[in-house]
């Protein structure tokens, strides 16, 4: 219990990194160390449980709502530590998306509904806004709810929801209003996927796992105080946390792991000396480097309280595509081995070549495709006219 | 005037052989085939009636001896729907090895099924993961009457779907050729998979027993080297057709997909992108036909090396370069299993890492044609 009530942030830096450093050297299960991809909830409950035993589950959130209040400097020593040690994320969307969000915009029946199984992990949060036929352009979704008395009746189809088969609930996008002008129809809910009419559906990804699923409403009914914010004033809520999304998929968390990976590749293969080898890799680390330059920089913005704008998609263009270069280059380094799906052996070790060029593959498009972003940049930031 | 008459015959006969392999693919593959997972051995028999299998082979050997150049075109037919069949590790390389031993009974009767469609072999030569290595560490040693087999073989393709190996191995300081079929006594095999789905395989040889009539070459370092650079510019020329395959599937999704109202193929941006994958094939095609005749053309090995080298340079990188960009024009639907644009782009990845991806042939090819100091 002692551990929940610290104050974090009065710890000098080196202090708190020591503390963090053992703690995941203590309690990180060895066999998840340097995954290669999402792992499924099954294989990170114990992980899972393990952080919310110590109060460790949400580093971000406020000491108040029982996370650990870290300052930004303190949250990125964390991540660093979490990466340096290979720590897998655990389903994490009502960690970083759903907790973030109601703190900022819930009713406190929400919050006090919420917030706790979060923690205790107890809830697991998947995300439904795509549509088969509303992805970039996000603002055509046509799943719909029609308040019925002191329900919601939700139909239509959401796709995209990662790991939705362990998700306990949903946090949607539907619209509510069909008279209204795209954007303004729409309303933002939180749904129990036990709710009967429910379907999920697992997706196969080109790298052969079931990490995305297709979700089928038919006729569920939502409990109207479900919903967050005003009705059909969803995409405001939306917005908030879109901008908070781009910040997390902004962070340099994959660009650096995939980094580690490349550079534990190069020694395997005998290349890491070659200075053909050593220039590719400097300017990547570089681009890295200045990525969590500007990741630090949006999340100081965070943490004094300032809202993101629109230029937070920087982050996500660049994270993305550092990340994606990277995944290209541990496949050139792989020679032959770029050609064998799953782990290579290497020496007496093994390697998996083609695992961060997959992951870059959805990185570009998910979270808005990296075109949306830079037409948010072109238009939002750089004010210029739109055709 | 010959000349001019034998260039237009030549032509004729390169359209013809274009023609109809562009038919076989249209009524025989479909990247939907390739999902499967398995080689078709109806389909391979298939193939050897287009004439595939013995193009290449000289006409007393039983083959057509044609050259490379009217190989080519058919190749890029053939891989644009995506071929599972593998036509140039099993036809190509091992039918220009088999072709290039000294004659015997042996390989005459190799031949004679290789051309026929009714045997499917696999070549092991790779020891490890890198073209500029040494793989030589596979030794072949006289035992009585014949000999024995010690070592490890990696990257073979297609896994364990073959009838035999076409094994090189290191013998009193010089590189031997051996025939084995599949099931030898010795012989492990550790079947893996290749990023396209297809089999892939790491050989181990333990003492296994070879007859001397098995033993095809003794003298084939050089035989091998031409094989490869042989069957890497048609490896060039399969990744050439998976380009422009990949291109139409894209073009297509640009002109029918709809957001914000539109058809996305009418946004600028997507358009100046589009267009940059059109230059991208269509330096592949120039750079496949150069090589081509340069190929034809070299005086000797090295000039061959050279324009295999350029050829597979440029197609490795390109072809990812293509299908990489062509899952993002398609958004989510292209990275689900479900589309057929992700097995272009897993094709692409064995077919560019196989036989050297293009940093390794810009690197050879630096050290050829460049003459990099050692």
């Amino acid at each position: 219990m002692s551990e929940k009530q610290q104050d974090w942030n009065a710890m000098s830096d080196e202090e708190f990194r020591r503390v963090v450093r053992e703690f995941f050297v203590n309690h990180y299960p060895e066999h998840l160390r340097y995954s290669p991809s999402r792992r499924r909830l099954s294989e990170m409950r114990g992980w899972y449980d393990t952080l919310s035993r110590h109060g460790w589950v949400a580093p971000a959130w406020p000491a108040e709502y029982g996370g650990m209040g870290l300052d930004p400097g303190k949250l990125v020593i964390f991540i660093e530590e979490q990466e340096a040690h290979g720590v897998a994320r655990v389903p994490d969307h009502g960690i970083v998306m759903v907790g973030p969000l109601l703190i900022q915009q819930g009713t406190e029946e929400q919050k006090r509904r919420y917030l706790p199984r979060i923690l205790s992990g107890e809830e697991i949060w998947c995300q439904g806004y795509s549509e088969p036929n509303a992805g970039s352009d996000l603002a055509s979704l046509r799943t719909e709810a029609v308040l019925v008395g002191d329900h919601f009746v939700v139909n239509g189809q959401k796709t995209w929801s990662t790991l939705a088969q362990d998700g306990t609930h949903m946090f949607m996008l539907v619209r509510t209003n069909k008279e209204a002008r795209k954007q303004e129809g729409i309303s933002f809910l939180l749904v129990d996927m036990k709710t009967p009419g429910i379907t999920v559906r697992p997706m196969r990804t080109l790298s052969g796992h079931e990490e995305f699923c297709e979700v089928f409403f038919d006729d569920v009914q939502v409990p109207k105080d479900n919903i967050v914010g005003e009705i059909d004033k969803g995409w405001g809520v939306a917005k908030a946390l879109l901008s908070f999304e781009r910040l997390f998929l902004g962070s340099p968390k994959l660009a650096q792991s995939a980094l580690a990976r490349l550079s534990t590749l190069a020694a395997l293969a005998g290349c890491d000396r070659d200075p053909v080898f050593r220039d590719r890799f400097v300017a990547l680390q570089l681009d890295v480097d200045d990525l969590n330059g500007l990741y630090r920089r949006f999340t100081s913005q965070v943490r004094s309280g300032e809202r993101l704008g629109p230029d937070v998609s920087i982050l996500k263009v660049w994270g993305t595509e550092t990340f994606s270069r990277i995944g290209d280059l541990i496949v050139e380094v792989a020679g032959g081995a770029g050609m064998i799906d799953g782990p290579s052996p290497f020496g007496g070790e093994t390697f998996d070549v083609l695992s961060t060029f997959y992951n870059a593959r959805p990185s570009t498009i998910y979270g808005g495709t990296n075109e949306i972003q830079r037409n948010i940049i072109a238009a939002n930031v750089l004010n210029l006219p739109s055709a | 005037m010959t000349h001019d008459n034998e260039t237009i015959e030549r032509q004729q006969q390169q359209q013809l052989i274009t023609e109809s392999a562009t038919a076989f693919a249209r009524r025989e593959l479909s990247p939907t085939a390739v999902r499967t997972g398995a080689i078709s051995r109806t389909r391979w028999k298939a193939l050897s009636e287009l004439g595939l299998m013995g193009m290449l082979v000289p006409e007393d050997l039983g083959g057509l001896g044609l050259k490379i150049g009217d190989l080519a075109p058919a190749l890029t037919a053939l891989g644009r729907p995506l071929l599972r069949e593998p036509v140039v590790p099993s036809c190509v390389l091992a039918g220009s090895l088999l072709a290039g031993v000294p004659s015997g009974s042996r390989q005459a009767h190799l031949l004679e099924e290789l051309c026929g469609g009714s045997l499917l072999p696999a070549v092991a030569w790779q020891e490890t993961y890198r073209l500029d290595a040494h793989h030589d560490a596979t030794t072949l040693v006289g035992e009585g009457d014949g000999f024995l087999l010690s070592g490890r073989k990696i990257l073979v393709v297609p896994g364990d779907e073959f009838d035999g190996l076409l094994i090189t191995a290191a013998m009193d300081g010089r590189t031997a050729l051996v025939w084995v079929s599949a099931g030898a006594s010795g012989l492990s095999v550790e079947k893996g998979r290749a990023a396209d789905g297809g089999g892939i395989a790491t050989l181990q040889f333990d003492r296994v027993y070879v007859h001397a009539s098995d033993v095809l070459a003794t003298d084939a370092a050089e035989l091998l080297e031409e094989a490869l650079d042989l069957a890497t510019l048609a490896a060039s020329a399969e990744l050439l057709g998976l380009i422009q395959g990949a291109i139409e599937i894209t073009m297509d999704y640009l002109r029918t997909r709809k957001q914000f109202n539109k058809t996305i193929g009418s946004f600028q941006a997507l358009q100046h992108r589009a267009a940059d994958l059109f230059i991208q094939q269509e330096l592949s095609a120039v750079a496949v036909s150069r090589a081509v005749s340069d190929f034809e053309a070299a005086k000797d090995a090295r000039g061959r090396a050279i324009a295999a080298s350029r050829a597979k340079a440029r197609l490795s990188s390109s072809a990812l370069i293509v299908t990489k960009e062509a899952i993002q024009m398609h958004g989510g639907i292209g990275y689900t299993d479900e589309h057929d644009i992700g097995l272009y782009l897993k094709r692409a990845l064995t077919l560019s890492a196989w036989l050297g991806n293009a940093a390794e042939h810009r690197a050879r090819f630096a050290r050829l044609a460049l003459g990099e100091a050692a």
